[in-house]
């Protein structure tokens, strides 16, 4: 789908961070493969460090501790809150959702509306869409957009093929109606490749067993079981590079723009090898195209767009506006890219939880 | 290209010393034949070949042979 919104704004952005440090090197002896061959994964994919969730912390936490954070330093009044919008993999539970409980424990008013979206790497765009039609109706309220997820709880740390490069983290982004510019949207859907990003066992299809539990090897070395998350990563690879470059060149000749038009590439962050490599075969200016996710926190999946731009443009994102080329790509298999100004936000930051 | 040329492409793809790979080594016998060198395989045949390798064309290599014969 391709269409436009008009008049909305990001008014501030937090990203808030677990505690704990996943240090790679240490990690390197959970996995089978010799230390030597997995070093080699360090420089290339950019793995370093990723902060990963306590055990028994949830995206709630995450969440009301950086809502509680933002209302405590006046970045938004209560009253002023329209509607919480969770766009999450990792609900806390089937039901209640999220975004009820957010509403619960900041003790916000029963009229604000609240939901969940499942979506992961391209929930911050789907987040935004859905945002932008509610504040259609929202006149001066404001609507809490979070992305969080806690997904390291879902992968097998002797898994080398996803553990390195897994994150845990939680964005609040404040949305509001305001200005007159034009915000370009665009995002697709793939449900037959869907199953390169899975998590097979735990839901109503097949029910967590022991049995699901079973950590096997895969016969690759890495060892996981039905419960946890897999990428197929080559898989994964093919559909960026084969979707995402094109969906560049169509929207830059059909909106008559460049790469010069553009103050940042706010891309999603797997790793930063995939970026390169997208970056290479897109035309991209590396110079605009943070990539440095992965190695500070890890992929922080929904999270990762608005984490990568409170990182790495903090100053340019409170002092001015910025024109900003946002693209998302991965589970579903989704991959959508949009044009939008941000900046003369009224706060923008990244804080530590102790979750 | 040559079958030469071929193995020192490869031999550069999956990071090893010149002389380490020939056409009869098996590919689960290559202790460098991971996940990083399947993705630096893609992108090889794509700068090099113009061709899209898949995941299921990835699986269905067995030896060294079976990626020189996709190499053209």
């Amino acid at each position: 789908m391709i269409t436009s919104f008009k008049g909305k704004r990001v008014s501030s952005m937090l990203g808030i961070l677990p505690e704990t440090i996943g240090n790679f090197d240490d990690e390197v002896d959970n996995y089978s493969f010799p230390a030597k061959q997995t070093m080699r994964l360090k420089k290339i994919m950019g793995y370093n460090q990723h902060r990963l969730a306590k055990e028994t912390s949830t995206v709630s936490d995450f969440a009301v501790y950086g809502l509680n954070y933002m209302l405590d330093n006046e970045w938004i009044k209560k009253e002023e809150i329209g509607a919480v919008v969770t766009v999450t993999l990792c609900p806390d539970y089937f039901v209640p959702h999220i975004s009820n409980i957010v509403q619960a424990e900041c003790d916000l008013d029963t009229d604000v509306i609240c939901f969940d979206i499942a979506q992961g790497c391209s929930g911050f765009l789907v987040g935004l869409m859905q945002s932008f039609m509610l504040l259609e109706h929202m006149e001066d309220k404001k609507i809490v957009l979070i992305n969080g997820d806690v997904l390291s709880h879902k992968v097998s740390k002797q898994d080398r093929n996803d553990f390195p490069l897994i994150g845990d983290g939680c964005s609040i982004t404040i949305l509001e109606n305001g200005g007159e510019d034009e915000i370009y949207y665009e995002m697709h859907t793939d449900g037959k490749r869907g199953d390169a990003l899975i998590i097979p066992a735990g839901a109503f299809r097949k029910p967590s067993t022991p049995e699901t539990g079973a950590m096997q090897d895969q016969g690759d070395g890495n060892f996981r079981s039905l419960d946890n998350l897999h990428m197929d990563g080559s898989g994964v690879f093919n559909f960026v590079q084969t979707e995402v470059p094109p969906m560049f060149k169509d929207v830059f000749e059909r909106e008559g723009k460049n790469i010069d038009d553009f103050d940042w590439f706010l891309l999603h962050q797997p790793n930063r090898f995939m970026l390169q490599k997208l970056a290479e075969k897109s035309g991209l200016p590396t110079e605009k195209l943070p990539m440095n996710l992965v190695e500070n926190y890890g992929n922080l999946s929904g999270a990762s767009i608005p984490f990568t731009a409170i990182y790495n443009c903090k100053e340019e994102l409170l002092s001015k506006k910025n024109m900003c080329c946002l693209s998302a790509f991965g589970s579903g298999l989704t991959w959508g890219v949009m044009f939008m100004n941000i900046g003369e936000l009224d706060y923008c930051e990244i804080i530590e939880s102790k979750f | 290209m040559s079958e030469k040329e071929k193995i020192v492409l490869l031999e550069e793809t999956f990071d090893v010393e010149e002389g380490a790979l020939n056409a009869d080594m098996q590919l689960e016998d290559i202790e460098e034949y991971d996940s990083m060198t399947k993705l630096s395989l893609i992108v090889m045949m794509e700068e090099e070949f113009g061709k899209v390798l898949t995941s299921e064309e990835i699986k269905g290599f067995k030896t060294i042979g079976d990626i020189l014969n996709y190499m053209e």
